[in-house]
């Protein structure tokens, strides 16, 4: 055992007591954050789990700053599971926060219905009758006939597809009916292009959403309402389709990552994307321009049929706790103002659900082009449109489905899991 | 003879392979690290393209405003994981050395600190941080991580003291030496060793910690350097993977460099064949 | 006390008889007494902490697993059986014993051996340094090169393809098919935890008196045998240490799980840990999610008691 002479252990006590004092010092200066901006400037805390936009909330709140008083200060959390156990456990405390960012349908109902949140009818109307609100949007921000929140932006879903990719296999056009989406998909999965699937995270309801919308957008409303069932065999013919394109290796394999996708598809990897208009930058930040993809609308089964484009709003909610409710509310009139949304817009890349807003990229300018000419049908997007516990467990389905395309099994467990969950619901909606 | 030498050659050939072994993935993240975004295609490569790692370190670390969250974590590695040793050894000490009832007890009250899964414990913390007014605040995080590096420290230092000859404490006890002076002066340069790897692996998990780190703070003013890593993963695909690893990778120095420069108080000059 | 004392008394090799005897032959009562109480600050302090901290959290936790969710009251043990019925839940309990069994064999094994064998290397800290370096990375970067390594289209299925070992057309889904994507997360997570073990054994075998081991290499014994009948045996205290670290971690193994394979697919390859955060924080249902955390627990603890009792047991 090698030596140790007895002063060493003196010494490194009287060590650890100094940096324990300097330490216990610095803590003691720099207590808690909170939000208390610099010299007397005051901000409305809002919480979100979306830190890459913190920039964006505070920009936007500077211009609210001066039609109310008070600017944002933005605390975010990275992870979405973190985020939303921490607002449920803040809402009934004095640490509510001033605005909550969360989702719209059947996520928000479900914090509706735990009675925490301010009702913002009155504002919703003052933002539709400034013309600075598409009232459509309504129903995905009610419980009740009350309105709980307002929309942070609007996105849509597109396929987004690999322009040389299509060249290549001697497609034109971009597919204005369903025979011409597959005929797209195989010629594109044959010469290695694949569309993007995994079953990791929650995108795993996708090709799901996609084709059951594409079938009849009344099969799939009624599904979202209990009044379709999983076994309904409209629904397993829906599933078919996706198993033929899982087997023929027309999508990518199963432990792919969404994330990786438009670095796949600026490498020249994959085909097409199904996703949301909110991820148009980061094909950008993948390295491609308007000249190297683009997007197009989702064409029905049915001839005759309007295109489908899948809704995807995220809202503002107010707590009724919060410390400064009156500002809070008026602050979210103001936020639908073109003087925020448009550069809001323009930060985060995407719709805004103000009509006034103009669009400047490219390819989102297409898509506009092609909602005006094709007026599409529209549908929520899955995750706000079922009850979140099934939601949640669906996407499990749907992950396992994804690796071992057996449609038996799967329509059967989601079916038990449906009835489940609605029972739940209609007990009990809240979340909380 | 011959057999000594084959002994020593197959010796030396197991740790080469196991430590080549192990050497591998952590190649893969350098050179997976060092790969110009340019160059990336979704999937991993075996040989550099190119050496790209400071601009994408550059990438990632403004994309996470890193430098509060850096030094948060300094000073909750240090004090955490410090407090936490010396804590552990006093009650390591008092229960191997001190004549106390119940030892076993004591012990298994202490472990069970590591037993329970750590996302239990979220929400109660979370709403004794609200009602003490902690929540989102360095001290709340020193406890807690102090509290959760007692078990580890405790087992190591208590299990190190007990191969130590009773001797000792009789030979200290019939000089007059009082408890305190005893721990001081005598089993403290003792338990160094014990002591010292406690530490380090408290200090490198403190280091690695997320959960608890956006559990019970918010703001980016108190948040530890984890956080940081998992704000910049969200800007999702916008910031791709060659720098969200170099990022990672440069962060996670610190941990790497406490157990290179600590390792010697553990590792002192072993001489013996065993 | 003298210098040369002490290094006297920790190089002589102690008998167990001088074990037991310890300090409580011949002290008078009130000093015991005494004693007793001075030990009350040492332990208290880190009793204090663990207990207010990470212990009422749990009791509380045991009390929710009797409430219902939204509210609802008492429901007894409910909650229990819902959980113990829930198919997807019994496999979880399969796995969290898969882990507790693989994770003692590799981390372990593997820690003794490379310990031992570097300890009197040249370069042996070289290779010590490779081994612990993986458990220093940032959560994110093992994720990542778990990913890069493991997944279909990863690195490992690249090199057995050009080993010619596999079919390029047909790689191994490492992480997609049960039982083998918890085994391949076992084993990876092996590379991670297996350098604490390495570096508690080298801590361990400094406890070990030069004399013994330079004894029995007088008397003629080879590595092997020194190393069987001479060093493993005073290592039993350090093995107790490592055992009993490696099992808790292992069966609260989550990070390393959640970002390999989100426990699916379908939650195929979930342990309690990962179920129980899954009900609590994507179910958004505390009622079983504190169930699970208890039987979780309670596996622990049993685990940890059928290693431990007789080696706490024997030092007291």
């Amino acid at each position: 055992m090698a030596r140790h002479s007895v002063i060493s252990g003196r010494k490194l006590l009287a060590g650890a007591a100094a940096v324990l004092v300097v330490a216990g010092a610095l803590t003691g200066c720099s207590g808690g954050g909170g939000g208390e901006g610099g010299s007397g400037a005051k901000n409305l805390v809002m919480y979100n789990d979306n830190p890459q936009w913190t920039k964006g909330f505070e920009a936007a709140g500077e211009t609210i700053r001066k039609e109310v008083g008070y600017g944002i200060k933005a605390q975010s959390l990275p992870t979405t599971e973190n985020y939303t156990q921490t607002v449920l456990a803040a809402l009934p405390t004095k640490k509510s926060g001033d605005l909550i960012k969360w989702w719209s349908g059947k996520m928000l109902e479900g914090l509706a219905a735990t009675g925490q949140l301010a009702d913002l009818t009155a504002e919703w109307e003052q933002a539709v009758k400034a013309g600075n609100l598409n009232d459509a949007l309504r129903p995905y921000f009610s419980l009740d006939g009350k309105v709980y929140a307002l929309p942070l932006s609007q996105s849509s879903w597109v396929t987004y597809y690999n322009k040389s990719a299509l060249k290549k296999v001697g497609i034109t056009e971009t597919p204005k009916t369903w025979a011409e989406y597959e005929t797209v998909i195989e010629k594109l999965g044959k010469a290695g292009y694949p569309m993007c699937t995994g079953q990791t995270g929650w995108e795993t309801f996708v090709p799901f959403q996609q084709i059951i919308s594409a079938k009849s957008t009344t099969l799939y409303t009624d599904l979202t309402e209990n009044k379709a069932s999983f076994t309904d065999p409209k629904i397993r013919e829906g599933m078919e389709t996706w198993k033929r394109w899982i087997d023929n290796g027309w999508v990518t394999p199963p432990d792919t990552k969404s994330a990786d996708c438009p670095a796949m598809m600026a490498a020249g990897k994959l085909g097409l994307m199904n996703t949301a208009t909110w991820a148009n930058g980061f094909f950008k930040t993948a390295g491609m321009t308007d000249a190297d993809y683009g997007a197009f609308l989702t064409p029905p089964m049915a001839d005759g049929d309007p295109a489908i484009v899948v809704a995807d709003t995220a809202g503002i909610a107010v707590p009724k706790n919060a410390p400064n409710l009156d500002a809070a509310k008026k602050a979210l009139v103001t936020w639908m103002t073109t003087g925020v949304q448009q550069p809001w817009s323009e930060f985060v890349g995407d719709f805004s659900a103000n009509p006034k807003v103009t669009v400047k990229d490219p390819v989102l300018d297409s898509i506009l082009s092609q909602v005006k000419k094709q007026q599409p049908a529209y549908v929520n997007r899955y995750y706000e449109s079922f009850p979140p516990k099934f939601v949640q467990s669906s996407i499990a389905t749907f992950g396992g489905f994804i690796v071992k395309p057996d449609i038996d099994a799967t329509l059967t467990e989601l079916d038990r899991q449906a009835k489940q969950e609605w029972a739940a619901w209609e007990k009990n909606p809240s979340i909380g | 003879m011959n057999q000594l030498r084959l002994g020593i050659l197959a010796r030396n050939t197991i740790v080469i392979v196991l430590a080549l072994l192990w050497a591998v993935p952590t190649y893969l993240v350098v050179v997976n690290a060092m790969t110009p975004v340019a160059s990336y295609t979704g999937s991993p490569v075996w040989w550099p393209s190119g050496f790209a790692l400071f601009d994408n370190l550059a990438v990632g670390w403004e994309a996470g405003s890193f430098t509060a969250p850096f030094l948060n974590s300094l000073l909750y590695a240090t004090l955490g994981a410090g407090i936490a040793v010396v804590l552990a050894s006093l009650a390591a000490f008092g229960l191997v050395i001190m004549p106390t009832k119940h030892k076993r007890l004591w012990f298994w009250l202490i472990y069970a600190g590591t037993l329970l899964p750590l996302q239990v414990f979220a929400l109660p913390l979370y709403q004794a941080g609200v009602a003490t007014e902690l929540y989102d605040t360095k001290m709340i995080l020193i406890i807690v991580y102090v509290a959760l590096c007692i078990p580890f420290g405790f087992f190591v230092t208590r299990n190190f003291m007990v191969t130590l000859p009773p001797e000792i404490s009789q030979a200290a006890k019939i000089d007059g030496a009082g408890w305190w002076q005893m721990f001081v002066s005598i089993y403290l340069p003792l338990i160094r060793p014990a002591m010292v790897a406690a530490f380090v692996f408290q200090f490198i998990f403190i280091w690695n910690e997320l959960f608890f780190g956006i559990s019970l703070t918010i703001s980016v003013e108190n948040q530890p350097v984890m956080a940081a890593v998992a704000t910049m993963q969200t800007q999702g695909s916008a910031l791709s993977q060659p720098a969200i690893l170099a990022t990672a990778l440069v962060v996670s120095l610190p941990a790497v460099l406490v157990f290179l420069f600590f390792q010697r108080f553990f590792v002192a000059g072993l001489t013996t064949k065993i | 006390m003298k210098v040369s004392e002490i290094e006297r008394l920790t190089t002589e090799r102690p008998t167990t008889a001088n074990r037991r005897s310890g300090l409580r032959s011949g002290t008078p009562v009130g000093h015991e007494k005494r004693a007793r109480r001075a030990a009350i600050p040492f332990v208290g302090a880190a009793l204090a902490v663990v207990g207010i901290v990470l212990l009422a959290p749990f009791v509380y936790t045991i009390y929710r697993s009797a409430l219902g969710n939204g509210g609802s009251g008492f429901v007894g043990l409910d909650n229990y059986v819902t959980m113990f019925r829930d198919p997807a839940l019994q496999r979880s309990m399969i796995n969290t014993l898969m882990w507790a069994v693989g994770s003692l064999i590799l981390p372990v094994g593997f820690g003794l051996t490379i310990a031992v064998m570097t300890s009197a290397m040249k370069l042996g800290a070289a290779a010590r340094a490779l081994v612990v370096l993986p458990y220093a990375l940032a959560g994110t970067v093992v994720a990542i090169v778990g990913n890069v390594l493991l997944s279909t289209a990863g690195s490992l299925n690249q090199a057995l393809a050009f080993l010619g070992l596999t079919d390029p057309e047909s790689p191994i889904q490492w992480l997609l098919q049960w039982p083998m994507n918890v085994v391949s997360v076992i084993v990876f997570a092996a590379w991670q935890t297996t350098g604490v073990n390495v570096v508690l054994y080298m801590v361990g075998l400094q406890t070990i008196p030069r004399e013994t081991v330079e004894a029995a290499a007088l008397d003629g014994a080879d590595g092997w045998r020194r190393f069987r009948f001479v060093t493993f045996p005073q290592l039993k205290a350090t093995t107790a240490v490592v055992i009993g670290l490696t099992i808790t971690n292992a069966l609260r193994a989550f990070d390393m799980i959640w970002v390999l394979t989100s426990g699916g697919p379908n939650r195929g390859s979930e342990t309690l840990a990962l179920s129980m955060y899954r009900q609590s924080f994507l179910m958004l249902d505390p009622a079983v999610g504190s169930a699970i955390a208890v039987v979780l627990t309670i596996i622990v603890v049993a685990c940890s008691w059928l290693y431990l009792r007789r080696q706490i047991g024997q030092e007291s």
